[in-house]
Formats: structure tokens, C-alpha cells, sequence
């Protein structure tokens, strides 16, 4: 199942976004399994395993998601609000990548929970870099939450 | 026989010359013994003279020995001393030395013993009676054939007399001399010729001099020069007349100052009535004369007041018709009340105005007899709120009230003003209220205020229009943020991966684009960053507090670091002042300074950036300055510095947006304070701004300068 035993779940709705994030990660060899949805439900049903998901197992998360915040029907915000809300979903490190500085996005960001907070630069050089420290720092570095270790770890590492 | 006849011859002849030879010398010793007896005699007769001068003398003469034994006593000295001759002759003279005499007549005795003369030696004696008294002694020496020393001859003279005249006259001028100097006054005394010899003490303590200076005719330094020559003439015409001298004049004392005095001098007369001296006083009358000048004021205050009340009165008379007159013309009504409450005043504008005559009415009663409301128009006025109540109490009030009665069936609103009549100590004597029709006013109040919601309406309406349009400015920032960013984004990434991907593939022109691509994408996020960043300092709520500034500058130094550490920068940062200011706002000015600094200064062998801070003189206030010794400005583009997109350099030459120096400003007038600079070109560049409201006269200056621009 392609959907599961997924590292990186990436939730940008730009195509342009998407490619260079795709490419950044990749040259950064930070992963390679990510799995890319294109907007703010598709990301909630790949997460709740829900609708064309359904099939996915909601215990096996991915390792970190990469959230766009201005995307279509469900807004990257209330993504955030829904993943931080839930005992299932709320372990999982959500990184906000932004093309916004502005400070309100920052407050809100933090205060439903978001783990980290980026923001595209616009030289390319520093995107690919940022992107790979992201990738290695949630991925490699951080140590998951004991919570419920006995369901993170398991078919996920057969799979891999 | 003639032998016989010549010795008999001879013998006749020696008898002859022997006869003749005894007759001679009989005859010369009957005149020896004749002389001697005629010397004796006249001896004699001198001693006895000599004893009866003795015997009548009234002085003690007493002769003794060295040793003291008495050989001579006269009736004198018996009548001196009181002893009888039988009893001292033979005795000693010590009995007549009282005690402690006697070494003083061993000395003079010793006197004697060389042969000396003692005259008017004057001493005490001791009388048989066992009184003392003073005597006068002359005493001489006794001596023998042989010229020794063997006695000593004594004079007395009783001088107790003469002492207790010296006394008593030393006594009377101690006297005299104590109540001189006792007494108030000045006095002194002058000779004949009206030279002064003699001051007492209130004098010299007076006039601070000395008897050296004021002895004689010394007296004029106390005296003031401009009168001088008429005391002077006064004074020597009384001398020459022998007349009493009387004068007032003002003398100069130890302080200086003059005071008046009342001199009297008397001439003293001796028995031929020639003047011997002059007795002279100075008399302080000073306090007589202000107290003769106080008396004179008070009199003639006395006179003019009673002349002023004369004119008051009539003055009185007038003023009471014509208040009488402005009473009864004025508009506004007027009453008063004595102590009592009883109305003494009550014009008609008055009784116009309540629709009411005056009425001996209880104030308990006032209020529901004429109809007195408060404002809410339906409470009636209680009694102890009526103003003229209150003014009654000592209160000064302003009160707005409602009258309605039978004659003002609508009401009308009158304003009352009331307050105590004083007398002069401050006591309530009665009470006065004014009153005036307010209904005009109260109409326009009311328009006022419904003018007023009005405004208020359109203010919030105005309020909520122009929140609306800072959100959509907002909400149009945010945007740039993202959706202009996206797309630069992209073309960033894009091309880099195209060159990373395909440069081996492009030729050198392609290559070349694709680099202009690059920059001007990388420019283009600069400046949006920029953008925003000044969009959100307008935004920033000021969060003012008291700031250490050389920790944030040191930060930004750190943070700077990689913009020159291949270059030799010399930073001189002072120790700053402690600033009332927002601290991420200012560390935003020393950011873009700092880093503006860096990047003029990049072409000098050695960059020297300073921050120092002074305390400007006019107002106090801190103001701040970074400067470098880069390229500099010319001082004419020094307004244009602080636009946003204004730039003074070629943007080959030094990269920037022209947006930093717009933030400083902005920062510095969110603070209240504002940021300029100066510079000449490669002179380097000094920027100052300060953090707080212009104060006083710059800032007076300042508003009028906006004032007269307008």
C-alpha cells in the first residue's frame, strides 16, 4: 500500500512548491518516502484514514508533515488545529512551511501546536537547506514522544 | 756806788718793761674775755630765742638718738601725740609707731645715719589715745664738734586734715565720675578756652572712638560734615560769651548710624565768677522725635480720616441711589438676605423672574411657594439646598434650578449663583444670589448634545471605516508576503535547477540570463522583505521601557559578524544610557545603522563605526548617533536620505532597497522623537535620532515652524 509506511507527509498546493520541496528533499537524501496531498482535506482523510485513504492504517503515521498554511477547502490553520486536537494524530511533528514572515501567523502557528515554523526563503539555496535540516532534525535527530512506542515503532520498520 | 746806781738803773728799766708788758696783755685779755663774754651772751640770747620759737611751736619737734632714746619734747608734740614730756623724755620713740611701721622707720633713720635730709616724709603716728594719725615729717641730723652723726631732730606737722580733704575730694569725684559714666547721657567736659579734656563712658560706648581721637576739639569726626560749621559757631560763640550752649544734633554711633541728640553745655564759675570749666550733655532724643513725628502722623492721619468719612458719606449717599438704580435695571435678578435670612435686597428683575413678588415667607416654605424644583423638573428644592441657604452657611454655589408656579406654568430653568456677604474679620454677615433666565441656554445645551451623539455616530462610523481599510491594507501586506513571494520563489528555484541541472548543456549568453534571473529575483525578496518588515513596524503596538542598549548592540554586532570579518572594522561603542524605549524597535534602528555603516565603509583601508550618546542642552534629551568614515553623502540629499525608495547610491556600487533609513525613521517618530543625519561626500556619515517628544523651547519652535508652514 503506497499510503502506508509513508516519512514525510507533504501538504502543498502549489505545484511549483511541491517540485522544489521534492527536489530539496531528495537532494538532501532526507527520505524517501514522502507522499504528497494537494490540500487541506485530502491531508485530513490521508491522516484520519478516511475516504479515498480509508484503505490506511491510522497507526501508522507518518514521521513528520510538512504543512503548506494557505491551501484549498480546509486552510492549513484548521489542518493544524484538527492534527494537534486528536490523541491519535497529535504526536506527530507538524512543520509549517510559509511564505509568510507575518507575526500573526507565527502566534496562532505555535499556539495550536505547530512544532516548527519555516519560512521559504526565496534564494533557492537556502530553501534546499533549510528543507534538509528540517527533514534531518524531525526525522533523524528527534527522538519520538514515548507515548504509545509500541505502535509508532513496528510494520513501519519491516516496510521500509 | 755808781755801780750800785747803775743796777739800779737797769733793774728801774726791765721793771718798767716788764710793768708795761703785763699792762698790755691785762688789757688784752679784759678784751679777750669781754668778747667772749659779749659772744656768750649774744649765745645766749640766740638759744633762747631758739627755745621759745620750741616751746611756742605748734609742730611736734622731738630730738632722739640713733637708737630711739627721746632727748627733746616740745608742747607740741605733747599737744600732737597726747604724751607729757616727763613722759618720753628718756623713752623710746617706737611707742608712737602704730604696726607695721616699723621697717619703714628703720629706713629712714638709716636715711639720717648717712647723713641725709628727710623732708615732709608723710606717715601715720600712733596718739596716746591709741588713735592714728597722719603726719608730715621732716626730720635732720645731730651732729657733734667732730661733725658724727649722734641724733636725729624731728618736725611733725598733723596733716589729717589735709588728708581728709584729698579724700574727701577723691571721694566726690569717684562720685561724680560714677554717675557720669551711670548715667545715659553723654557728657564730658571742656576748659576754659572750650577745649574738651574729659568724656565718660556712654560717650566712647556711643561713638566708638577713643580719647585720643575726640579729646580737644577731636569730637567733629562724629559729627556730620554738613552741619559741623553750625555746631562749631555755636559752640565757640557760647566759649567767648561764657552763655550756656543748646543744640540738637544728629551724632554719629559705633554703627554708624546717626541718631539725634539734645547737647546742653553749662559754664562753672569759681568765686571771682571767671568760667573754669564747661559740663556738657549729649541727651539721645531720637526716640523723642520719632515719637513727636508719630504723633504729628497720627493726628494728621486722624484729620484726613475724618475727612474721608465726611466725603464717604456723601459718596455713600450717591452710591446707594445708584445701585438703587442698577438694581432695579438689571436683568438679572438679585436678592439678599442680612444674617437673620431676612431679605433686605429684592429687585424686580427678581420678582420677573420667578413670576413671584418677595414675600416674608419662612425659606423652610420658599421652595413649594415659588415653585423651585430641582433639575430632574419634579423634586421640589429642599430648604437646606436653597443657594441662599448655602450662602447663609458660608458656601459659594453655582446651582441650575427649575421654577415652576401659577404665573410659569411651563417652567423655565434659571442658573443661581450664591455666596456669603463677609465683614472684614470673615464673618457671615448675610447672603447675596443672583439668578438668571438659562432656557436659551439650556435649549442650545441640548442641541449641543444631540449635535454631539451625532458627531459621535459619524466619528465611530469614520472609526470602523478606516479599521476596515487598515485591515485590508493588512490583509494586503500579507498577501505581497505570500503571493508575491510564491512566484519569485519559484523563478529562483527554477532557474537554479535548470543551471545545476543543464548549464553544461547552455552556451555562455544562456548562461549569462539565467545569472541576471537570479539576481533579480534575489533583489526582488530583499526588497519585499523590506516591505513588510516597514509595514510591520508601523503595526507594532510601542512597548516602551526602560532599555539596556549595549547588550542589543553587541548582538547585532554578532550578528553582523560574517559582513566583516575579512575586513578590518574598528568599533567604538560607548557605554549608553539606560533609554525608555520599545527594545525590538531600537534594535531595529541600530540594525540598519549598524549594518548602513558597514556597507558605506566597505571601501576604507580601516572602517571606524561609533555610537555614542549625548544629553542635548536645550531639552535633556538623549540623542543618539551612529557614525562612519565611509563614503559619506552630500549634505544636500540629507532630507531624502529617510524616504522609503530613496537611495543616494548607484546600486552597482552599494546594494539596498532605500527602505532601512525609512524604518529608522518611522521607529524614531513612533517614539516621538525623529532620526537625521549629516555627512559630506567620503567624509563619512553621521545618523542621530532620539526616542522621545521634543520637549520645550525646540519643541515649541517646532510646532510654530508646522503652525506657520500650514
Amino acid at each position: 500500500m503506497k499510503s502506508n509506511g509513508v516519512e514525510i507527509l507533504l501538504v502543498e498546493d502549489s505545484e511549483e512548491d511541491m517540485d522544489l520541496t521534492l527536489h530539496a528533499l531528495q537532494r538532501g537524501k532526507v527520505a524517501n518516502r514522502i507522499f504528497v496531498v494537494r490540500d487541506g482535506e485530502e491531508a485530513l482523510d490521508f491522516l484520519f484514514c478516511r475516504g479515498e485513504y480509508s484503505e490506511r492504517s491510522i497507526e501508522l503515521p507518518p514521521k513528520l508533515v510538512l504543512l503548506d498554511l494557505k491551501l484549498p477547502k480546509v486552510d492549513g490553520m484548521e489542518v493544524l488545529k484538527i492534527i494537534k486536537a486528536d490523541a491519535r494524530t497529535k504526536t506527530i511533528p507538524v512543520v509549517i512551511l510559509t511564505s509568510s514572515k507575518e507575526e500573526r501567523d507565527l502566534v496562532s502557528g505555535y499556539d495550536l501546536g505547530a512544532n516548527s515554523f519555516i519560512q521559504k526563503p526565496v534564494d533557492f539555496e537556502q530553501f534546499r537547506e533549510t528543507i534538509k535540516n528540517v527533514g534531518l532534525y524531525w526525522l533523524v535527530i528527534n527522538q519520538p514522544p514515548v507515548l504509545e512506542p509500541s505502535r509508532l515503532i513496528g510494520a513501519d520498520h519491516d516496510k521500509r | 756806788m755808781n755801780r750800785e746806781i747803775g743796777i739800779s738803773a737797769r733793774a728801774q728799766t726791765e721793771l718798767n718793761r716788764l710793768n708795761a708788758e703785763l699792762e698790755r696783755r691785762t688789757k688784752q685779755r679784759t678784751e679777750d674775755l669781754e668778747t667772749a663774754l659779749r659772744e656768750r651772751t649774744r649765745a645766749q640770747a640766740v638759744a633762747l630765742r631758739l627755745a621759745a620759737a620750741v616751746q611756742s611751736s605748734d609742730d611736734a619737734i622731738v630730738s632722739q638718738t640713733l637708737d630711739g632714746t627721746i632727748t627733746a619734747w616740745n608742747p607740741g608734740a605733747e599737744k600732737l601725740f597726747g604724751y607729757a614730756e616727763s613722759e618720753m623724755l628718756g623713752g623710746y620713740t617706737k611707742r608712737l609707731l602704730p604696726e607695721g611701721r616699723a621697717a619703714e622707720y628703720s629706713v629712714v633713720i638709716d636715711r639720717i645715719r648717712r647723713g641725709e635730709h628727710v623732708e615732709h616724709f608723710e606717715t601715720v603716728r600712733l596718739r596716746k589715745d591709741g588713735k592714728q594719725i597722719d603726719v608730715s615729717v621732716t626730720m635732720s641730723a645731730i651732729r657733734d664738734v667732730g661733725g658724727t652723726v649722734i641724733g636725729v631732730s624731728k618736725i611733725s606737722r598733723d596733716i589729717t586734715k589735709r588728708k581728709r580733704a584729698e579724700e574727701a575730694l577723691r571721694d566726690s569725684e569717684a562720685r561724680f565720675q560714677t554717675i557720669a559714666n551711670g548715667i545715659q547721657q553723654l557728657v564730658w567736659m571742656a576748659d576754659s578756652s572750650g577745649s574738651i579734656f574729659w568724656y565718660n563712658q556712654r560717650w566712647y560706648e556711643y561713638t566708638g572712638t577713643t580719647a585720643e581721637q575726640t579729646d580737644g576739639w577731636g569730637w567733629q569726626m562724629v559729627y556730620d560734615p554738613k552741619i559741623l560749621p553750625a555746631v562749631l559757631e555755636g559752640w565757640k560763640t557760647a566759649v567767648a560769651n561764657g552763655t550756656p550752649f543748646d543744640m540738637e544734633s544728629p551724632l554719629r554711633g559705633a554703627d554708624g548710624k546717626f541718631r539725634s541728640f539734645l547737647t546742653r553745655a553749662m559754664p562753672l564759675r569759681n568765686a571771682q565768677g571767671e568760667v573754669v570749666h564747661w559740663l556738657a550733655t549729649n541727651t539721645d532724643i531720637t526716640d523723642l522725635k520719632r515719637a513727636e513725628e508719630r504723633r504729628a502722623q497720627l493726628a494728621q492721619e486722624l484729620a484726613r480720616q475724618a475727612k474721608e468719612l465726611a466725603d464717604s458719606r456723601s459718596e455713600l449717599e450717591t452710591q446707594t441711589l445708584m445701585l438703587q438704580s442698577v438694581l432695579d435695571s438689571m436683568a438679572e435678578g438679585l436678592v439678599a438676605t442680612d444674617a437673620e435670612g431676612k431679605f433686605v435686597i429684592w429687585n424686580p428683575a427678581a420678582d420677573r423672574i420667578l413670576g413671584m413678588a418677595s414675600a416674608p415667607i419662612a425659606f423652610d416654605l420658599m421652595s413649594s411657594h415659588y415653585g423651585l424644583y430641582l433639575p430632574d423638573q419634579v423634586t421640589p428644592l429642599p430648604a437646606d439646598q436653597l443657594p441662599i441657604v448655602r450662602a447663609l452657611r458660608g458656601e459659594v454655589s453655582t446651582t441650575e434650578l427649575v421654577v415652576r408656579n401659577p404665573s410659569l406654568k411651563d417652567g423655565t430653568w434659571i442658573e443661581v449663583s450664591a455666596s456669603p456677604l463677609r465683614d472684614k474679620a470673615g464673618t457671615v454677615r448675610g447672603g447675596v444670589a443672583a439668578f438668571r433666565d438659562i432656557n436659551d441656554r439650556k435649549s442650545a445645551e441640548r442641541k449641543i448634545r444631540e449635535l454631539n451623539d451625532q458627531l459621535e455616530l459619524h466619528v465611530a462610523e469614520r472609526t470602523a471605516q478606516l479599521q476596515t481599510a487598515i485591515k485590508e491594507l493588512e490583509s494586503f501586506s500579507y498577501s505581497v508576503s505570500h503571493d508575491l513571494r510564491a512566484p519569485l520563489r519559484h523563478i529562483a528555484g527554477f532557474s537554479k535547477m535548470l543551471v545545476e541541472e543543464y548549464g553544461a548543456n547552455l552556451d555562455s549568453g544562456a548562461q549569462h540570463y539565467l545569472d541576471r534571473i537570479q539576481s533579480g529575483t534575489h533583489k526582488m525578496g530583499l526588497l519585499i522583505d523590506e516591505l513588510l518588515n516597514l509595514a510591520r513596524v508601523g503595526r507594532h503596538a510601542l512597548n516602551r521601557q526602560s532599555t539596556a542598549l549595549n547588550p542589543i548592540i553587541a548582538d547585532i554586532i554578532s550578528i553582523l559578524k560574517p559582513d566583516f570579518e575579512d575586513r578590518s572594522v574598528k568599533w567604538m561603542i560607548d557605554e549608553l544610557p539606560p533609554a525608555q524605549c520599545d527594545p525590538v524597535l531600537v534594535k531595529q534602528i541600530f540594525q540598519n545603522l549598524l549594518a548602513n555603516a558597514l556597507k558605506f565603509t566597505r571601501g576604507c583601508q580601516e572602517a571606524c563605526i561609533q555610537v555614542s550618546c549625548t544629553r542635548r542642552k536645550e531639552d535633556g534629551q538623549l540623542v543618539f548617533m551612529v557614525r562612519d568614515n565611509g563614503v559619506g553623502f552630500s549634505i544636500k540629499f540629507a532630507d531624502k536620505l529617510f524616504g522609503v525608495f530613496q537611495r543616494l547610491h548607484r546600486s552597482d556600487d552599494f546594494e539596498g532597497t532605500g527602505i532601512g533609513l525609512a524604518t529608522v525613521q518611522l521607529i524614531a517618530h513612533k517614539h516621538g522623537g525623529k532620526a537625521w543625519a549629516e555627512g559630506e561626500v567620503d567624509k563619512g556619515a553621521a545618523f542621530f535620532f532620539t526616542l522621545e517628544a521634543a520637549k520645550t523651547v525646540e519643541g515649541m519652535a517646532q510646532l510654530s515652524a508646522v503652525g506657520g508652514t500650514i
